[in-house]
């Protein structure tokens, strides 16, 4: 019951443990045991290692040591994928087998297995390869973790085959150390193999991508962007063009009213000049109704004819000096004096000058005032017509329009990826140091005094900690479901009634019959 | 009473030491202590007879002045008279039938003194005997001439009997196997002997192990 374990005391863990203490030392035992069985059991394996160095062919002044440190663990990372891949290592175990290579090409005089034998021999030895690949490893210096290495070494190791070994006649130790100093040679050339092959395809394609793909898309989206631009200009627009192209120029809506406010307010200038021109000609015409009639001697000439007219000035000038003249001498005077009647004629003479001057006057207002008219219908006209043209080319404006910008987006992106794959290029070339990789030792022969075991005191330590927890699993879940009475704390707490006395187990009869004591 | 056949029984050394423990925590109480115990356990073969007669012969020294009866009323399977190296002829359930009397089914065991009623011969309508008067009268008897009736009984789970028994003693001791008897069957024996109306002295620990060495158990 869950409930008793808050109350639960170390006493009783204690009894949990030694009530079941047969069976902890038998699961205890049992776990050992078979660890120990199973580590005798397992075939010793012989360990062949080869030390490779990877370093950059040249180093460029322009990289950091970082960079270089960065590409070469990176580097070193990617060899260990390379060998423990299903090709290596399917290739160093076929070559083991006797099998002939029929690759399609080859590698530096090398022939490589064909891509079907491979597949083939993975599929049908899934068992062997998985076996094969664990005894595969890629050890760098200071652990996978370290920060950087130059060197890996390849360890290969081989087990003891012995039914292999007494068929060929031959001591099973020394058998396997031949397979694992082999197994190591034939999977240091597939994977060198294997990588030679992979810088040539990987050089070979980089070059093409970078500069073709991105850069002919671009090349063929300005391409037809631009053939869309031409198609439409000679299909669509043909004469237009320049009206169109003006209206894009003079920003299209803004700029025709624009011109259309400009020709508003020179009709509104001429609407008015027209009506100033219209009074006066009316005032000049009634003095000069006046005047003929004889109602008056005197002509008031109008301010704005007066203002534009020197000649007309003049004559109202010498009118007056012969007005004030003839004032001067006519009280002196008789009529009939012969300066006197000079001067009146005179006079006479100048007001009919002015009369006629004014005709003249009147006459060219009114020939201006016709001109002015005929220029307000033209304008009118003009404003009329520009706008019916705008209507009509507005769809193709803006057609027009956004082709351009297609166009010019286009342009802006083929730019780009040409600058693009320039860079990539310079890029290419500053990666181009290759990085090689060297063999410092050659795969060793294996030590056959010291063969590669699981180490038995690791593994019992590690099963003696995993059968204690289980044993004690063991011990608290058979406890926890035992609901069967083990001392007065149970009573205690289950059945709330007091304890009168314990009697224990004991080994004797309790009872015992005295015969014959009467 | 029948001197002829009585036997001489002894318990071992250890056992003394507990029985007498048991024995004192029973009946050395400051009030009244009980006069007729009933000993039973919630399943077979869980030591209450055992415990019964143990109690019975720890508390039966020559030495007190008080005198004890140790009665068989586990019908269904008596084992007294066996453990005690009786005759198992007439008993307890021939006096309550009518039998025979009182005197004649005693038998004495040595050294005592201790009496003992043992089962007698069997008989099929148990239960209904058990209901009638005349077991309380037995028992009333019982404690009357004795200070201590100590009484077994058939299985409290298995059988009534218990719970009818209880009604008429002054209270009942369970026994517990340790390892054995789960504590619900205990529970249940209890409010079983409750519901009956006896009362539940306390529980004894039969067959108790300590499985944690000496050195461990003083320290935890």
């Amino acid at each position: 019951m869950a409930l008793a374990y808050p109350t639960r005391t170390l006493r009783e863990m204690a009894r949990v443990i030694f009530s079941r203490l047969l069976g902890i030392v038998l699961v205890l035992a049992v776990v050992v045991g078979s660890v120990v069985v199973a580590t005798y059991l397992s075939p010793w394996q012989y360990r062949s290692r080869a030390l490779l160095m990877v370093r950059p062919a040249k180093i460029s002044a322009l990289e950091s040591t970082e960079t270089i440190r960065d590409r070469l663990s990176l580097f070193i990372v990617t060899q260990r994928q390379l060998i423990e891949s299903d090709r290596v290592v399917a290739s160093a175990l076929l070559k083991l087998a006797g099998v002939e290579p029929a690759g399609p090409e080859a590698v530096e005089g090398k022939l490589s297995y064909s891509d079907a034998q491979i597949a083939e021999f993975v599929s049908t030895n899934a068992q062997r390869m998985s076996d094969a690949r664990r005894r595969v490893t890629v050890q760098t210096p200071g652990g996978p973790d370290a920060a950087f290495t130059q060197t890996f070494q390849l360890l290969a190791s081989w087990p003891e085959e012995r039914n292999l070994a007494r068929r060929r006649k031959m001591d099973s130790k020394t058998f396997a150390v031949q397979r694992a100093r082999e197994y190591a040679e034939n999977l240091l050339e597939a994977y060198e193999l294997r990588r030679s092959r992979l810088e040539l395809e990987r050089s070979r394609r980089r070059q093409l991508d970078v500069l073709n793909e991105a850069t002919a898309a671009a090349r063929a989206a300005l391409d037809s962007a631009g053939a869309a631009l031409e198609k439409f200009i000679s299909e669509q627009l043909k004469g237009d063009l320049v009206a169109v192209e003006s209206m894009l120029v003079g920003v299209t809506e803004t700029g025709s009213q624009s011109l259309w406010t400009k020709f508003n307010a020179e009709i509104r200038e001429l609407d008015a000049r027209k009506e100033e021109i219209d009074s006066v000609v009316q005032q000049v015409q009634s003095q000069l109704a006046d005047f003929k009639a004889g109602k008056s001697d005197q002509v008031v000439v109008p301010e704005a004819v007066l203002k534009a007219n020197p000649p007309l000035v003049r004559i109202l000038d010498s009118i007056v000096t012969l007005q004030l003249r003839l004032n001067n001498l006519s009280p002196r005077f008789q009529r009939e004096y012969k300066e006197i009647k000079e001067i009146e004629a005179e006079l006479q003479q100048n007001r009919a000058y002015l009369r006629d001057e004014l005709a003249r006057q009147a006459a060219m207002l009114q020939q201006e005032r016709a001109a002015l008219a005929a220029r307000r219908a033209k304008l009118d006209e003009f404003v009329k017509s520009d706008r019916q043209e705008v209507t009509r080319l507005a769809a193709k404006v803006a057609k027009y329009k956004r082709l351009k910008d297609d166009l010019d987006n286009a342009q802006t992106i083929h730019n780009r990826r040409v600058e693009e794959a320039v860079s990539a290029q310079n890029v290419e070339k500053m990666a181009k140091l290759p990085i090689e990789v060297v063999v410092l030792d050659k795969p060793s022969w294996p030590d056959v005094s010291r063969p590669h075991r699981p180490i038995l005191w690791v593994n019992v330590l590690v099963a003696i900690i995993a059968g204690l927890i289980l044993a004690l699993v063991y011990a608290f879940l058979a406890d926890h479901f035992d609901h069967s009475v083990k001392g007065i704390d149970d009573v205690a707490r289950h059945i709330e009634v007091p304890v009168l006395a314990s009697i224990p187990r004991f080994r004797r009869r309790i009872i015992r019959r005295i015969r014959g004591a009467t | 009473m029948t001197e002829t056949q009585a036997a001489a029984v002894a318990l071992s050394g250890q056992a003394q030491e507990f029985f007498h423990g048991l024995w004192a925590s029973l009946f050395y109480t400051p009030q009244a202590p009980p006069k007729s115990v009933l000993i039973c356990s919630p399943n077979a073969d869980e030591g209450a007879t055992t415990i019964a007669c143990g109690l019975a012969i720890s508390g039966a020294s020559p030495a007190e002045r008080s005198r004890a009866i140790l009665v068989d009323f586990n019908l269904r399977r008596p084992g007294l008279h066996e453990r005690l190296d009786l005759a198992d002829g007439v008993g307890a359930s021939d006096v309550v039938i009518g039998a025979s009397s009182l005197d004649e089914a005693l038998q004495r065991v040595e050294p005592g003194p201790l009496d003992v009623l043992t089962a007698g011969s069997r008989c099929d309508r148990w239960l209904e005997i058990l209901r009638t008067d005349r077991v309380q009268q037995l028992l009333g008897e019982l404690q009357n001439r004795y200070d201590q009736v100590i009484v077994d009984v058939a299985p409290v789970n298995q059988y009534p009997d218990a719970q009818i028994l209880s009604e008429l003693v002054a209270g009942a001791v369970l026994v517990a196997h340790c390892g054995r008897t789960s504590r619900e069957a205990l529970l249940a024996a209890r409010q079983r002997l409750e519901t009956g109306a006896g009362k539940v002295l306390g529980v004894v620990l039969n067959m108790r192990t300590y499985p944690i060495p000496g050195f461990l158990y003083r320290r935890v």
